[in-house]
């Protein structure tokens, strides 16, 4: 039986898409069948970061509404042949999303995948709600600046109180802390919250910390995910986060302001 | 398209100011109302007020009662009912008022009336969320973010960290207390009686901490809990 995670956040733009594609890329990489779905109507960013903008024919709405069946609309990843891509539509906005027929879409993924990530719209409206609703496990993705913390922690209070495990009392959905955009100069200056002060307010485990790191901007425009950019930071962290998802155990790196070496200072790198 | 909704029966609190009275002389009666009239007029002209009769209607007499009524109007206020009157209906036949019933008797004795359930909670309260322990008191075994809000009929435990706002004895319990481990507070207030905290106290901020309400004032202490 598949495992649902939604990746959520509350505010807009910390890295809930960058990091939706490269968790279920990283997923897939390692013999998960994965299917990813933007929940973001109206304002479609997955199939962009993920780099089949192009060959999206149906969407999620069209499933719902009957006029696709689900595999017309899944696409499959050209790189990883695990990775599965229902993007959103374009034209329609949120209010074309209903409970019930996101719900009979789940529940057809959960048939045939291991791992299926919603990727949430910024808000607590309808489109991030219905994101949320069937989660079995939450990714919360947070700047360590002060707005993003608060709002994640609206969205905290909401998975707790309002998703369908909470309304059916069943085991709570397990929340995972991922911070992402973490500058340890920034840090170290006083200019940026630590992960301590993020864990201090938030109180979730923490599953990873995405460095900031220009590739995710490049990989983003290239329409790769991050985390097939191998040399970069942000990429490895974003394997070791889906490492320790899976259960292993790894060391939190990138939380030091790093060293330039001699020969990196002298050549400027 | 919604339709539009004409009319609505919905049960709302106001405010209203109260006259206790314990005198029962109507010549004094009077001259208070005047005085507070003279004080007061922007706020008092026109008000509808209730008239509350102190120690239990005793040596009050129709006559006294509608001399103050008439008084009251006089002055231009409007007497609209009678509270803590038994529902004795010749009180609101002759005084043509409607007897009310407040829940005073509540200030008479501090001790609830009906039984208390406690809440236990051990998840922490979120930005945005709201907790009431209605019967009783609150027993929260994790933190109050901030925004977040936890009210109770009686006390607050918290065994955590306070960052949002904690009421206390919202029914008018003045014995209600607020207890924290480690006290952020934005606002905390018992039986009515709040303080805001719009700059950490350092004499306070992130200590263990125990609020009381004394001689109608909040009493903050720290606890030491080595």
């Amino acid at each position: 039986m598949a495992e649902i995670i939604v990746v959520t956040s509350g505010k807009g733009g910390v890295g809930k898409t960058t990091s939706s594609a490269s968790f279920a890329a990283g997923l897939a990489m390692r013999g998960h069948k994965t299917a990813v779905i933007d929940f973001d109507v109206g304002l479609r960013n997955l199939d962009l970061v993920l780099g089949c903008e192009r060959r999206v024919v149906y969407d999620l709405v069209k499933v719902i509404q009957d006029e696709a069946r689900l595999h017309q609309a899944l696409i499959r990843d050209k790189r990883l042949e695990n990775l599965h891509i229902l993007p959103a539509s374009q034209t329609r906005d949120k209010d074309a999303l209903t409970a019930e027929g996101v719900e009979q879409v789940l529940e057809e993924l959960k048939q045939e995948f291991d791992y299926i990530v919603c990727d949430s719209p910024a808000g607590i409206e309808r489109g991030a709600f219905l994101a949320l609703y069937h989660a079995d496990q939450a990714i919360v993705v947070v700047n360590p600046e002060v707005s993003s913390v608060r709002d994640s922690d609206r969205i905290l209070g909401i998975l707790a109180s309002k998703s369908r495990r909470a309304e059916q009392g069943r085991e709570p959905v397990k929340e995972h802390l991922l911070l992402t955009r973490y500058s340890p100069e920034k840090v170290a200056r006083g200019d940026m919250l630590s992960v301590d002060d993020v864990l201090e307010i938030l109180g979730i485990p923490l599953l990873g910390v995405i460095p900031e790191s220009e590739s995710v901007l490049q990989s983003s425009n290239a329409g790769l995910p991050v985390i097939l950019q191998e040399d970069s930071r942000a990429a490895q962290a974003y394997q070791d986060a889906v490492a320790r998802y899976l259960g292993e155990e790894r060391p939190m790196r990138f939380l030091e302001p790093e060293k330039k070496g001699l020969l990196k200072r002298l050549l400027g790198g | 398209m919604d339709q539009v909704e004409t009319c609505r029966l919905k049960a709302t609190r106001f405010s209203l100011p109260v006259l206790h009275f314990s005198c029962r002389d109507p010549a004094t009666l009077a001259e208070f109302i005047r005085g507070q009239m003279q004080r007061a007029r922007a706020l008092l002209q026109d008000a509808p007020i209730l008239l509350a009769p102190e120690r239990n209607l005793d040596g009050l007499d129709e006559a006294t009662l509608l001399a103050l009524v008439e008084c009251c109007r006089a002055e231009g206020l409007y007497p609209v009912g009678l509270a803590r009157v038994p529902a004795a209906e010749h009180w609101q036949r002759i005084s043509r008022l409607r007897i009310l019933h407040t829940t005073g008797a509540a200030t008479s004795s501090n001790a609830p009336s009906r039984p208390q359930q406690n809440l236990w909670m051990d998840r922490p309260i979120r930005s945005g969320q709201q907790v009431m322990a209605g019967e009783g008191s609150l027993f929260l075994l994790a933190s109050v973010s901030a925004t977040a809000e936890v009210l109770a009929r009686d006390d607050i435990h918290i065994q955590g960290t306070l960052k949002g706002k904690a009421l206390a004895g919202i029914q008018g319990n003045e014995q209600a207390r607020i207890f924290c481990r480690r006290f952020a507070a934005e606002l905390v207030a018992i039986a009515g009686h709040y303080r805001l905290f719009d700059e950490p106290d350092p004499q306070l901020f992130g200590k263990p901490v125990c609020i009381r309400l004394q001689e109608n004032q909040l009493r903050f202490q720290t606890l030491d809990m080595r």
